[in-house]
């Protein structure tokens, strides 16, 4: 019984223990499914959810036919996690294999590696030590490189160390069109577009980040029926340019013979069409290479084209010849006298380079005038030469998408003094972008339609292949007159010609239509004599005109006129693009070259009846002048003699 | 069960409620039991199947992940090789090889044309037909000759 009595007591003694327990159980239970149940489950989730984050491409940028000029280049980066990078011995060989492999110093990954802990400060501004669990040992590693070094970073089995693929923006023809383009940097993970297209459509580029959250299986793999919400992510839109890729290697070989000949501080070279208004090539000097951060020059990223102005010259005096033609004040054989070189007006001299002395309105385009120029201005008044230039688009910006751009210097009419209207017309007194004289030009080449420079033609979204035309537009003819087109044609056709300023322009079988212009540069308020803006800009063929072409050197060493220095490479540009775009020559090259002979020796002629008048005209003079001494000698002589007499 | 008997002497008949021998019944938890086991068989089936579908779907899974890394992989690489092929077919980088390797290229210019005209010769070509009409006339003659003897 007693033993009976026993099992009695620890039965019920059992049952409480397992009561209690089954209790606390049911209480813990009670406080893990129902008191804790939110933040537990947060908790869980948060272990098997894994959110998973991805970046699109930036967008590219391609030429015209799809050649590409900026895009992404895969790369990767190392990292490593200290906290499970092993023993000092273990981190050493491994700090020695980073250095030799990445070309680091040793001692710097070393301490990557076994940096464990840092020391941050919180909001508060209290200080504390926490696990460090990522050092980068190297960032934009090369793509076959990075691909390497992970094959023999596994099969030497070194521990905490991970792999992220990146892309980086690449730029596969290095200096090509480098101003134009622009580039942009990383700061940490973020893209900041620093100059050019890159900066101007940096919000159209940029690309989206795409979010995956998925719950995952133990080996990180996504469970079949888990669930994933995906945000995904998207690439920024590519940007496709009027640019010729072809016609901008040829612009930018030529630039640098002008730089190497010439040796000027800057040069620039820009080609139009001149219907559409599309850019096909554009270059400066001096420029840079995107590739090359290191030695980048700050100074040659600017872009001269859009932010540069300077005194276009006598490139100006077309434009208000055009607009004395169309108003029907001159015609192309009205004749004005160029004042043998000197013109007093306003107070102030104006000069001619050569003297010339009484010149047709054609003659005064072939020779450049400017005193003749200057006359056909005042024929036409302030006012008419103040709208002609605005239609021609001076004081507007050209609406290329660059930034910052220019609006050039063009002051109102009511601001004009007395000498403007014989200044402006030659291109004294007015500045100018290249782009906005490249405008003028094409409008000139076109028949007087204004045109709006494009410099992008399409964007496309690369996800839906939509594809979005920047629209060409086409406004009507600023001539009244429409003979205007023509004269002013066959004027700056004379240029090229035997007798005109830029022979050396002249492309053989194509009648060139152009204008040389040699700007003295206005420094510390007056026009130097010695710094010089060179500049050569013409179109071809002169009727039907397959492209606008500006030249200009800014202080070339050695020869200044625009014709000599620029002249050249505006023909050799044309010559090879007219023969990249297949353009028939505008007559037999054989007929081409007797007529130049003829003309040549026509104007060798004239210039030889020229000095022997001139030659004849100074003997005369001095004939005359020693007569004068001669008389004067006698008429003294007698003088002294009566004098003499008198004494 | 009641037991009908009849009396071979009197010839009466007796009805005796006698404890009999029960016909063999199935045992009820035997159609239980089977219930049952057929439930756990379908649950079983059911959930093998779930099981070996799921671990299908998830092979199926991990080969998808790494067909798209794979893709991944080469997207990459076609990016690095596209940018690659647009770095070697740049006019400068070609101009530079040339340049480098002194190679006698040069831009097609317009007296190539007449170096054409050269190569077209009128008279070889009048020469020629002579001759080959002399050697025709020559063949005739022979035959001519032949066919005489």
């Amino acid at each position: 019984m007693t033993q009976l009595s026993y099992i009695g007591i620890r039965m019920k003694a059992a049952w409480i223990v397992f009561l209690l327990v089954f209790a606390y159980l049911a209480y813990h239970l009670y406080t893990v499914q129902i008191l804790r149940h939110e933040e537990l489950y947060a908790k869980a989730k948060s272990r098997y959810t894994t959110v998973k984050t991805s970046q699109g491409h930036r967008g590219e940028i391609f030429d015209y036919s799809g050649n590409l000029l900026v895009g992404n280049v895969p790369c990767g980066s190392i990292f490593v996690d200290p906290t499970e990078t092993g023993s000092e011995e273990q981190c050493r060989k491994m700090a020695k294999f980073f250095a030799s492999e990445l070309s680091l110093e040793e001692n710097d990954v070393y301490r990557n590696l076994t940096t464990r802990t840092i020391t941050i400060s919180g909001k508060d501004g209290t200080r504390k030590t926490v696990q460090k669990r990522y050092a980068v040992i190297k960032n934009t590693i090369d793509f076959e490189e990075f691909e390497r070094l992970k094959l023999k970073i596994r099969k030497a089995g070194f521990k905490g160390v991970y792999f992220r693929n990146s892309s980086k923006r690449s730029y596969p023809k290095n200096e090509l069109l480098a101003n134009i383009l622009g580039f942009t940097n990383l700061d940490r993970d973020k893209v900041v577009a620093v100059i050019g297209l890159e900066k101007f459509y940096d919000r159209n580029m940029t690309s989206g980040k795409g979010r995956t959250k998925f719950e995952r299986s133990r080996d990180g793999m996504p469970l079949a029926f888990g669930n994933i919400s995906r945000e995904e992510a998207h690439d920024g839109l590519n940007l496709y340019l009027t640019i010729r890729e072809p016609l901008q290697a040829i612009l930018e070989e030529e630039l640098d013979k002008l730089m190497e000949v010439n040796k000027p501080s800057a040069a620039y070279a820009i080609m139009a069409d001149p219907y559409t208004g599309d850019i096909l090539a554009v270059a400066q000097r001096p420029t840079f290479n995107p590739n090359d951060r290191e030695n980048m020059n700050p100074q040659a990223w600017r872009n001269r084209i859009a932010e540069d102005i300077f005194e276009p010259g006598s490139i100006m005096k077309p434009i208000a010849v055009a607009g004395a033609l169309d108003l029907g004040v001159v015609s192309p054989e009205t004749r004005f006298d160029c004042e043998r070189g000197r013109w007093f007006y306003g107070g102030k001299i104006l000069r001619d380079s050569h003297p010339m002395g009484v010149l047709t309105v054609s003659e005064i385009i072939q020779h450049s005038s400017n005193i003749g120029t200057a006359k056909i201005a005042l024929m036409m008044g302030e006012r008419h030469l103040d709208a002609t230039l605005r239609a021609f688009g001076y004081g507007k910006k050209t609406g290329v998408p660059l930034k910052p751009e220019t609006a050039g210097i063009f002051r109102p009419l009511k601001r004009w003094d007395k000498l403007s209207i014989t200044r402006f017309p030659i291109g004294q007194g007015i500045a100018a972008s290249p782009l906005q004289i490249v405008r003028s030009y094409c409008m000139l080449a076109n028949g007087g339609h204004p045109v709006n420079l494009r410099l992008v033609d399409r964007i496309e979204d690369p996800e839906t292949g939509k594809v979005e035309k920047i629209p060409v537009t086409r406004l009507p003819s600023v001539y009244r007159n429409k003979d205007t087109h023509h004269e002013i044609i066959e004027m700056m056709k004379s240029v090229t010609e035997p007798g005109g300023t830029a022979t050396i322009a002249a492309v053989r079988g194509y009648h060139v239509a152009g204008k040389t212009g040699t700007a003295q540069k206005f420094i510390n308020g007056e026009y130097s004599h010695k710094k010089f803006t060179a500049s050569f800009i013409g179109f071809v063929p002169a009727e039907k005109p397959r492209f606008v072409l500006l030249v200009t050197a800014d202080e070339p060493h050695g020869a200044y006129y625009g014709g000599a220095v620029s002249g050249p490479y505006f023909r050799s540009i044309a010559e090879r693009t007219l023969k990249f775009m297949r353009t028939p020559p505008d007559m037999n090259l054989a007929v081409y070259d007797a007529k130049f002979k003829a003309a040549k020796e026509k104007v060798m002629e004239e210039k030889r009846r020229l000095w022997a008048q001139e030659a004849k005209e100074r003997a005369e003079r001095a004939r005359r002048s020693s007569l004068r001494k001669q008389q004067k000698n006698t008429t003294s002589s007698g003088k002294r003699a009566r004098t003499y007499a008198q004494r | 069960m009641n037991t009908y008997t009849r009396s071979l002497k009197d010839g009466t008949e007796t009805v005796v409620s006698t404890r009999q021998r029960q016909p063999e019944k199935k045992p009820w938890f035997f159609a239980f039991a089977v219930k049952i086991i057929l439930m756990c068989a379908f649950i079983f089936g059911a959930v093998t199947c779930r099981v070996m579908y799921n671990a299908k779907i998830e092979a199926l899974n991990k080969e998808a992940t790494k067909i798209q890394m794979r893709i991944r992989k080469i997207n990459l690489i076609t990016a690095n090789l596209r940018n690659k092929r647009e770095e070697l077919t740049a006019y400068p980088y070609i101009s530079a090889k040339i340049k480098q390797y002194n190679l006698g290229l040069r831009a097609a210019d317009y007296r190539q044309i007449s170096y054409l005209r050269i190569i077209d010769m009128p008279e070889k070509r009048a020469v020629k037909r002579h001759v080959v009409s002399s050697e025709r006339k020559y063949r005739e003659h022979n035959s001519a000759v032949a066919s005489i003897r």
